[in-house]
């Protein structure tokens, strides 16, 4: 049952992939993914049990969003003593895409996974990632392999506090 | 001796960590049903105004808001539809702008008051300097609405939280959150639903 769902999801994914490679070939070379709130949940509470997930929610119109988009890259090139996945969950309108999100991923040269989360109230799942958040992002939601959220923080970070957090929460 | 000391600093500072710690997690700022506390903020005419100055008012929709946030901008429209409508029943807007200039030079008090004219706001655009009524009331995004009704022990608290469930577009708005609140306190009810969430642009604050 939950493979099936896997699978279905799966292939959800792949199917806005294809149909915006088949629109832009710069989204397509980023990877931006256009997905709802229960597949974006699901996502993360089935996560391979060996992989620490750090899910930063941004938007390309939040100024301290984007400075720190180079600290979840870096992310990337560190060591830690279970693989981390970075996963940058974007809050922009689904038609700013193109001339808004992509440009900056493209600037940065993000390498991480990026998911569009095309909702629009957010009052239905906010209080899910965490019932303390305000609504104000940069936010992050750090997740262990059973699908825990370990903890969520509601402020921007400096690159050597985020390498820290990562350290200290993946061990 | 100098091992003990060690420890002893050790321990202090640990303690201090986890109570630092303690207070940073909890949420901070006013709940529905606190009494606030009242402000008194430059208008961007130069004059400055208070809730003390409407005798008349039963109550006050205070919207924390801006002049560069995206979400800000999309909500200007209904704020201003909003005043026209509410104010005559007793629950005028004031808006305040939390932000700090140095930080987020496009809202500067200048800009504000540039924004203000260019918007024609039907209500008051004041200046929260350094953020201070903001921290106050547990504002943390921009735009963050606060409803005050009047009672005999001061501006209560009725609702916090977003104007509408759909930020995009106003002609797919579903549920008008603030404008039930409001409804629902003009008819002697309570409000049904007290807080509700959205996602905002941070309220920035000096460093």
């Amino acid at each position: 049952m939950k493979f099936a769902f896997r699978i279905n999801f799966q292939v959800n994914i792949l199917s806005v992939l294809m149909f915006l490679c088949s629109q832009s070939s710069q989204v397509c070379a980023q990877s931006v993914s256009i997905i709802q709130w229960t597949e974006a949940e699901s996502y993360w509470k089935n996560q391979h049990p060996d992989t620490f997930l750090v899910v930063n929610f941004w938007a390309s119109w939040c100024k301290p969003c984007v400075t720190e988009l180079p600290c979840f890259e870096e992310l990337h090139n560190t060591t830690f003593s279970k693989p981390v996945k970075v996963l940058l969950v974007n809050l922009d309108y689904v038609e700013d895409l193109n001339n808004r999100v992509i440009p900056i991923l493209k600037k940065r040269n993000i390498q991480s996974e990026v998911w569009l989360l095309n909702e629009t109230n957010p009052n239905q799942w906010i209080d899910k990632v965490d019932k303390n958040w305000s609504g104000a992002i940069p936010a992050t939601l750090f997740v262990n392999g059973r699908g825990n959220y370990l903890a969520f923080k509601e402020n921007s970070f400096s690159c050597p506090e985020l390498l820290d957090l990562v350290r200290n929460l993946s061990k | 001796m100098k091992k003990s000391a060690l420890l002893f600093t050790f321990i202090i500072s640990a303690l201090l960590n986890s109570m630092f710690a303690q207070e940073t997690t909890l949420t901070s700022g006013y709940k529905p049903g606190d009494l606030a506390e009242s402000f008194n903020l430059m208008n961007v005419d130069g004059k400055m105004v208070s809730p003390e100055n409407y005798p008349e008012a039963k109550g006050f929709v205070v919207v924390f808001t801006c002049n560069h946030c995206p979400f800000s901008i999309a909500y200007e429209d209904r704020i201003i539809a909003l005043d026209k409508e509410w104010s005559t029943k007793g629950y005028p807007v004031l808006a305040l702008n939390p932000n700090d200039p140095t930080i987020q030079p496009e809202d500067s008090y200048e800009n504000m008051k540039k924004r203000a004219r260019s918007k024609k706001f039907t209500f008051p655009y004041l200046l929260d300097e350094n953020g201070k009524v903001a921290s106050r009331f547990g504002a943390t995004k921009t735009p963050h609405v606060y409803v005050l009704t009047k009672t005999n022990d001061g501006l209560q608290v009725a609702y916090i939280g977003a104007i509408d469930d759909n930020s995009r577009n106003a002609g797919d708005v579903k549920t008008k959150y603030l404008e039930n609140a409001l409804q629902q306190l003009t008819a002697g009810q309570s409000v049904q639903v007290p807080v509700t969430k959205a996602i905002g642009c941070s309220i920035k604050r000096p460093q």
